[in-house]
């Protein structure tokens, strides 16, 4: 099949006439018989074009082309204007939710954190976003095995969850801190559930973010630790996690509705059991809308994440898209990309594969993307373990989030940035087209 | 906000005699079209067999099946690349196609022992996955000499150690000109035609018949102009780059770039219907000259800079830094005062920054429609997320990613080999295989129906129970104490709160196998065989 198109026909019989040989060959007759015809026109136009310009050869008239295309180039250029529709079926804002309570209602949180709000995809144009991502870190109830360069920031603090938990907020910047009270599990060490309440209200104690309250998984034994954690920290507005359709999540329901808390509904991958377990919670138990985070579970960077993506990606647009019943606010157990080899370690099992490199940088950037990743499809809330990740994770998401609008930020910098002459010539790189090549002939 | 096609409307366009003709039922071919399994390409043999009339009919299905967005194909021969050719916005709705190639960078004032050196690293790079290997695609040449003869040397070294489609990376038409003449026939991806040198690129991206990349500097109403402009002129293999700059709160703007543009086209803007470029490498610019100004994100960037702090990091994230969270959180503060206490140590050198940005900037944008990139770090710890990055969002999601659940036999097992198991997730199930093949092992291996579900998943979700594993192994047929001599059974150490259970139920000894098969190898070293251990008592 050619590649001429018609337009190409129509440039040579431009260029010809130009050179004023149009009418000699009688271009213009043959061209109007083919304007707007099939393909098989096209074709005999273009053999007879190519005869009457005495071409051998496709190729031939292909080079005259391409020779009249050249000569053609516009002097200037047709000036247009960009422009591109909103995404209007996005009609049902995600319903904002907030953890943690201060004084004056019953608790005894330093700040509050808000989740949820959004009116479209995370940082689309359109909407902005009124509530920022924000990250809980892991504490553990006792020590667990955990990858090297996780382990190495936290070996002081392994069987002190309170004194962990401050680590975690103090020098790390943790938003919330997430106690994981692991020992409960009767395959572990079966901490009595009243004991787990203490390491609560330790916890509680230590710190003065709003916390996340976790139990072993264990389906049998979650529920009963789960109420006398929730006990434990009434007026507090925890988040309770987790209820799930394979446990008892009436008790726990219950149990986070009576205390105040939020209770995070807890699914797998699967964007129908999630509208279930909410539906129940509301109904069964009594939750409100305002009180209820769902994490539909977090998959490794490579070992099922676009699972996860696309099953979240799915649910917050279900959410926005008016389904009342999935509008609600996510969190990720992002913590779960140190499950993949690849994050932990030394080196690849794989023969064939060349070095993975050093893992003190590939454990964190796994989980950065891992977590970015799942930031890109709705996600609210992340759940993280290497103090890195949190920061680049972080980083990313205030940058992805800011709520001015694009084309102004870098006017906002401009001030801020006036007596400092180095910083100033990086903050005025909007402006100046010449940034968008630097990388051309300079790279870090 | 998507072009999805219907089998029904494909359907009035088919043969009535696909049975014949396919081998395969009216519907079935419609399906298969519509799905993209099947391409429209592959199927005009069968047209131009038959009768005259059925040509217009497939000029039209060809018409109805054109992807929103253009296809662009970039080199020649087997390492070709397709790119583009993507129909909505959300992978779920159908699936994004063409995975989008990864360009590594080389430049023109490296020495002959530099660029072969990085060369070799940008070929054998390979990473097992699934059963295949993640590559990466193409190499980048950067005129970094601003001479176009050093260029025309580089891009002929570079042709002659390497069969990966080039770009040719310089807003010079002279020096482009050069590199063209040293690809060609290499139909090489042209980066960039811009307002300054539009003319001059076009008429060469006309005499090379090679694609080219119109770049607005990040302005969107220049990059249309120039896109009508170039199409007008009869250019139409054009890629889109919507501006990249160094990393910092501008990757904001770049990230909503990509997606009006996508949605222009999707929405049905032809002249904006095709494949966008994304620059990672330029995030790596970030602190150029400005010493630390990066380090907004870096641990010790925020504390160190002190009274800087505020705009701190300005450079990197300017506009963010105030919003992003350090004085509303106190946690960027925090982090300030653990520099200086010492509690954490290590901080990231500006390298490991530089990466981390390239990784974070090419994964979003892998995930909000770039269909090519252009990267510059080669350390593993970059690579690897990104080629995974990639593959997570191009994966079909229509395709069931699990393996058929069965009893499979790695190598040659007999009485004495070892018996194990695994779930039917594909990954799993292909980690484990592999992990066990390359190490030369011979045994069984029973891939459990957890409905594609991962061993730590489906033992949290009840999916894999001992009662599952016992009904697999029925259904497989095997009697693990009469097909063996040892009556063992190794579980995944993921599985190990199974071992109980299924040492009741099914009457063998439960042994609990690594965290990882990573170490299985090692692990049956030193485990196995189970009378080993009995002889050597």
């Amino acid at each position: 099949m050619t590649r001429i198109k018609y337009s190409d026909l129509e440039k040579l019989l431009a260029s010809l006439q130009a050179d004023g040989r149009a009418k000699e060959i009688q271009l213009p007759e043959i061209l109007a018989g083919a304007k707007g015809k099939d393909s098989a026109c096209l074709l005999s136009c273009i053999s007879q074009t190519a005869a009457a310009l005495g071409c051998q050869t496709d190729s031939e008239l292909e080079g005259l082309i391409r020779e009249a295309k050249i000569k053609s180039v516009s002097k200037s250029v047709i000036p247009s204007r960009f422009n591109v529709s909103g995404f209007e079926k996005f009609t049902l804002p995600i319903q904002e939710v907030t953890l943690g309570a201060g004084k004056k209602d019953g608790g005894s949180r330093k700040n509050t954190i808000t989740l949820g709000g959004e009116k479209t995809m995370p940082y689309f144009f359109g909407a902005s976003m009124p509530n920022k991502n924000r990250v809980a870190m892991d504490v553990f109830d006792m020590p667990v095995g955990l990858a090297k360069s996780v382990r190495s920031n936290y070996e002081d603090v392994l069987d002190d969850p309170a004194a962990w938990a401050k680590k975690a907020v103090n020098e790390f910047g943790a938003d919330m801190i997430t106690i994981h009270l692991i020992s409960t599990d009767p395959n572990i060490k079966d901490t009595p559930a009243k004991e787990a309440a203490k390491t609560v209200e330790n916890i509680l104690q230590a710190v003065d973010v709003p916390i996340v309250i976790g139990g072993s998984g264990n389906p049998k034994k979650d529920p009963e630790v789960l109420e006398k954690a929730a006990e434990a920290a009434a007026g507090e507005r925890v988040l309770i996690a987790s209820a799930n359709l394979n446990m008892d999540y009436k008790r726990i329901g219950e149990a986070a509705k009576e205390h105040g808390h939020v209770i995070l509904s807890w699914t797998q991958m699967d964007i129908n059991a999630q509208k279930e377990l909410n539906r129940k919670l509301f109904r069964q138990c009594g939750v409100s809308s305002d009180s209820l985070i769902m994490d539909p579970t977090t998959a490794a960077l490579g070992y099922g994440l676009d699972y996860a993506y696309s099953n979240m990606e799915r649910i917050r647009m279900a959410g926005l898209s008016g389904d009342k019943e999935l509008a609600f606010p996510l969190s990720s157990g992002t913590t779960n990309a140190w499950g993949a080899r690849e994050a932990w370690m030394i080196e690849s099992p794989i023969q064939e594969d060349t070095s993975w490199g050093d893992r003190e940088y590939r454990g964190p950037i796994w989980e950065i993307i891992t977590g970015m990743t799942l930031a890109l499809a709705g996600n609210d809330l992340f759940m993280m373990m290497h103090p890195k990740a949190v920061q680049f994770l972080k980083e990313i998401t205030a940058i992805l989030s800011v709520s001015s609008d694009s084309s102004d930020s870098s006017d906002s910098s401009d001030s801020s940035a006036n007596d400092n002459s180095a910083a100033n010539s990086a903050a005025n790189t909007a402006a100046n087209p010449d940034v968008y090549d630097d990388w051309l002939t300079e790279v870090y | 906000m998507a072009k999805i096609v219907s089998p029904l409307e494909i359907y009035s366009y088919l043969p009535d005699d696909c049975e014949t003709l396919f081998q395969a039922s009216k519907m079935a071919v419609a399906a298969q079209l519509a799905g993209r399994k099947l391409k429209i390409k592959d199927i005009r043999g069968v047209y131009e067999k038959l009768p005259s009339a059925f040509m217009e009919k497939y000029e039209k299905l060809e018409e109805l099946l054109r992807p929103a967005i253009a296809e662009i194909e970039i080199g020649t021969g087997d390492k070709k690349v397709i790119i583009g050719g993507d129909d909505v916005m959300f992978r779920h709705t159908l699936s994004f196609y063409n995975k989008p190639p990864i360009a590594a960078d080389v430049w023109d004032t490296m020495t002959d022992a530099e660029l072969l050196t990085r060369l070799e690293k940008i070929t054998t790079f390979r990473k097992f996955y699934v059963g295949a290997f993640l590559y990466l695609d193409m190499v980048a040449v950067r005129s970094v000499s601003g001479n176009p003869e050093t260029f025309q040397k580089c891009v002929e070294k570079v042709i002659q150690n390497c069969d990966m489609p080039l770009i040719l990376c310089t807003k010079n038409p002279k020096i482009m000109k050069s590199g063209l003449k040293s690809a060609a026939g290499k139909n090489p991806l042209m980066y960039a035609c811009d307002t300054a040198n539009r003319e001059e690129m076009t008429k060469l991206a006309i005499e090379y018949d090679a694609p080219i990349v119109v770049s607005g500097s990040g302005d969107l109403d220049t990059l249309k102009t120039l896109a009508v402009t170039l199409q007008n002129d009869g250019v139409d293999k054009i890629v889109l780059d919507p501006g990249m700059p160094a990393w910092g709160a501008d990757f904001k703007k770049v990230f909503q770039n990509f997606i009006k543009i996508r949605k222009a086209g999707i929405d049905g803007d032809k002249e904006l219907a095709f494949p966008l470029i994304a620059l990672p490498i330029a995030a790596r610019t970030t602190g150029l000259g400005t010493g630390g100004a990066g380090g907004a994100g870096e641990t010790g960037g925020v504390g160190e800079t002190g009274g800087a702090g505020g705009m701190g990091g300005a450079g990197g994230m300017g506009g963010a830094g105030g919003t992003g969270g350090a004085s509303e959180t106190g946690g960027a503060g925090g982090m300030g005062g653990a520099s200086e206490t010492g509690s954490q140590k290590e901080k990231l050198s500006p390298e490991i920054i530089a990466g981390y940005h390239e990784t974070m900037a090419a994964s979003a944008l892998t995930v909000r429609y770039a269909d090519i990139m252009i990267i510059h770090g080669l350390e593993a710890h970059e690579l690897l997320p990104l080629v995974h990055a990639a593959d997570t969002i191009y994966t079909d999601p229509r395709t069931p990613s699990a393996v058929e659940p069965k009893l499979y036999k790695i190598g040659q097992p007999g009485p004495e080999s070892p018996v194990l198991f695994t779930t039917n997730f594909a990954l799993t199930y292909y980690t484990v295989e592999s992990d066990l093949s390359s190490a030369g092992f011979n045994g069984y291996l029973l891939a459990v129906n957890t409905g594609g579900l991962g061993v730590e998943a489906a033992v949290a979700g009840g999916q894999l129970t001992a009662e599952a594993v016992q009904k697999e192994f029925e259904d497989a047929a095997f009697d693990i104490k009469t097909e063996t001599k040892h009556n063992t059974l190794i579980l995944p150490g993921l599985a190990a709160r199974l071992q109980n259970e299924i040492e009741k139920k099914m009457k063998v000894t439960a042994m609990v196998g690594p965290m990882d098969s990573g170490r299985l190898a090692k692990w049956l070293e030193e485990n196995w065989a189970p009378d080993k251990e009995k002889n050597g008592r």
